[in-house]
């Protein structure tokens, strides 16, 4: 272990998080290594405001993914960002391979690496309860087996939220690096985050923030867990429903916002949030502690079910072994749909309740079909050569919102820098200047993207700008000042171009990788009319779409930025 | 005669299962959704903010966006269907 210095340069120009995640990945990672070899690196960072305001506990991971062979960001709350803060790193760069399963331990002043045995043969939830008091990012078996969605877990024993580092298989990244935790227990206490001398500074806008968060936020946050979507994505018939061949299903209530009310036990918070945003639920005897509308839509309706107990059993099966709930829901529903239409016998059909709980152990096992479905939806279906039921983005599988329709969101899928995401650029919501063009359409999807990539430089919770009822540029108008009162002074044009700087260099990555306009596509369904509704996405229309988005960004029309964006931006 | 059917969580089940039968006279988008306004009121605090039009809708004609065609100045012609999908939270 060695301890290195930041450069203020650096910081100035990338300010924390995702933009010096990025820096370093593009430095560091050498093009064309396998995600899974120890060349490649894993970054986890936290952000300059971490720990000091309410909406800043969270940290980044990022890597080379294992499921697109891509860039990939993924965020998580809980306890463990503010807890790396208190270490006084900005972050932890893990390099090579244990010889042996190991995890590094961050105690006060001691730092080691040792042998993981106490967490043999224990689930998430286990391990990190073996690892209290400190807080802990864990692995589950998925992770040992290197499923290429398995995700990386925290604080999932408590107390207050648990946090999940979902997307793009970070999870089997550290199982390769023989890697099974992260345990930490800052040196440092949160009076000791804020420089004395700013102190009053930091009192005033941190009493700012929680009176927006409590004015706006609180109200659209509802039950919590993005749950409400569940009824606004049935009333605009964007659901997924039986791998996305429909947008609404009967019955749908019964996964809805006053049924999983009547189920919640309690709320949990992440640390200085008022933001009662973990939902508890306990159905029937089952009980998962961390429920969300990504994992509701896309492990129930998605995949045939609409009973609440079976949901939060699905759940807390993929949270037990370490299985990215989202992905996990799109590969079964991809395993059904073969099944279904005599493809390929994966022994699941939608609603198959048991089946599909005994689905999720072989891919965690790597046992019979599980393996080739461990491999994810992209690679497995072009094995049974059936890739146009895989729904997917460079590999990694959609969120719970059907494109069809809402078409913007297709193009913010088909250009988001990790594959296929909804929150790099919600488009569905904003008021625009010029709603009804292309160019407007491409407009915003750009802006969100560069936005939340200036915003997830400082880590901030993502939940408060997508469900605020108030103006999110407000939010982001506060971030600044709280950055002035860390002694960054940076205006809204700047901060909205360390956004574009860090996007860019993020897809600088993946186009080292070989992604061009060839992999900003959609998956083949999306261009045929879905059957309930005859939605669709013309091919043409989305190219125009995309060249439109291209011109925007600068980039040429292969989809790779141009010398001169790249020197505007300062990128070498 | 078009069709129009409205999506989205509290628009009444009817208006996006029947939805409504409307004369296309003025012609193009625009034209038929403020007719539609003026023929059922429910629908004024739906579709209009401000006085006009919101602008955080999304309209498909014929199960295409109208930002491939001609916007709300796209023409709408006997049989068409017209369907607007009110904005969403998602995370």
């Amino acid at each position: 272990m060695k301890v290195e210095s930041i450069d203020s340069d650096l910081i100035n120009k990338y300010i924390g998080g995702k933009g010096l995640a990025a820096h370093y990945a593009y430095k560091e990672i050498r093009g064309g290594v396998d995600p899974l070899s120890p060349e490649n690196k894993l970054f986890i960072f936290n952000g300059i405001l971490t720990g000091i305001y309410p909406g800043f506990t969270r940290y980044v991971v990022a890597s080379k993914s294992p499921a697109t062979g891509i860039w990939c960001d993924a965020y998580s709350g809980g306890r463990f960002g503010q807890e790396l803060a208190r270490t006084g790193f900005m972050g932890i760069i893990i390099e090579g391979k244990a010889p042996t399963p190991s995890m590094i331990r961050i105690d006060g002043e001691s730092m080691t690496i040792e042998g993981s045995g106490i967490l043999d043969g224990k689930n998430a939830y286990e391990r990190c309860a073996t690892l209290k008091p400190l807080s802990a990012m864990v692995i589950g078996p998925a992770g040992r087996k290197m499923v290429k969605f398995a995700c990386i877990m925290n604080d999932m024993d408590g107390p207050g939220r648990a946090g999940v580092i979902g997307r793009g298989g970070l999870g089997a990244v550290m199982g390769s690096k023989n890697l099974d935790a992260v345990a930490i227990r800052g040196r440092l206490r949160d009076r000791d985050l804020i420089r004395q001398e700013v102190s009053k500074d930091v009192s005033a806008t941190y009493l700012k923030a929680i009176k927006y968060l409590r004015d706006y936020v609180v109200k659209g946050i509802d039950l919590g867990g993005n749950l409400p979507a569940v009824e606004m994505s049935a009333g605009a018939k964007v659901l997924p429903v039986n791998n996305f061949m429909a947008g609404v299903v009967e019955g749908w209530e019964r996964l809805a916002v006053p049924e999983i009310r009547r189920n919640t036990i309690k709320h949990h918070t992440c640390p200085l949030c008022p933001l009662a945003c973990g939902v508890h639920v306990k159905a029937d005897g089952e009980e998962v502690d961390r429920i969300e509308y990504e994992t509701v839509a896309l492990n129930g309706f998605n995949c045939g079910h609409t009973d609440l107990r079976k949901v939060v059993r699905i759940c807390r099966l993929c949270n037990e072994l370490g299985l990215d709930t989202m992905s996990a829901g799109v590969v079964a529903s991809f395993a059904m749909e073969c099944t279904e239409k005599g493809i390929y016998d994966f022994g699941v059909r939608f609603g198959d309740y048991e089946g599909h709980l005994r689905l999720i152990k072989k891919i965690a096992e790597r046992e019979g079909v599980g393996d080739l479905l461990a491999e994810g939806s992209k690679r497995a279906s072009e094995t049974v050569k059936a890739p146009e039921l895989a729904l997917q983005v460079k590999g990694l599988e959609f969120p719970g919102y059907d494109p069809r329709g809402v078409v913007g969101m297709g193009l913010a899928y088909a250009t988001a820098d990790r594959g296929a995401d909804h929150l790099r650029a919600w488009t569905i919501t904003a008021e625009l200047k010029d709603p009804f063009t292309m160019r407007g359409k491409a407009e915003l999807t750009k802006y969100l993207q560069d936005r939340n990539a200036a915003l997830w430089t400082l880590i901030c919770c993502d939940n408060i700008p997508a469900n605020t009822t108030g103006n999110p540029e407000e939010w982001v108008d506060l971030c600044l000042e709280m950055l002035k009162t860390v002694g960054i002074e940076v205006d809204k044009a700047g901060f909205m171009r360390t956004g574009e700087r860090i996007y860019n260099l993020t897809r600088l990555f993946s186009v080292r990788e070989g992604i061009s306009r060839k992999d900003d596509c959609l998956p083949a369904k999306m261009h045929d009319g879905r059957p309930d509704t005859k939605w669709k996405i013309e091919r043409g229309d989305f190219e125009r779409l995309l060249d439109a988005y291209y011109e925007l960004r600068g980039w040429g029309k292969d989809g790779i930025p141009t010398a001169d964006k790249l020197k505007e931006l300062g990128i070498p | 005669m078009a069709k129009l059917l409205i999506h989205g969580h509290a628009v009444p089940a009817r208006l996006s299962k029947e939805g409504m039968e409307i004369e296309p006279k003025e012609g193009d988008i625009e034209g038929l959704l403020l007719e539609a306004v003026e023929e059922a009121a429910e629908l004024r605090e739906v579709l209009i903010k401000d006085g006009r039009l919101r602008t955080d809708i999304t309209i498909l004609v014929n199960g295409r966006h109208c930002m491939f065609l001609e916007g709300l100045k796209t023409k709408v012609l006997k049989g068409d269907i017209v369907e607007v999908l009110l904005p969403m939270i998602g995370g």
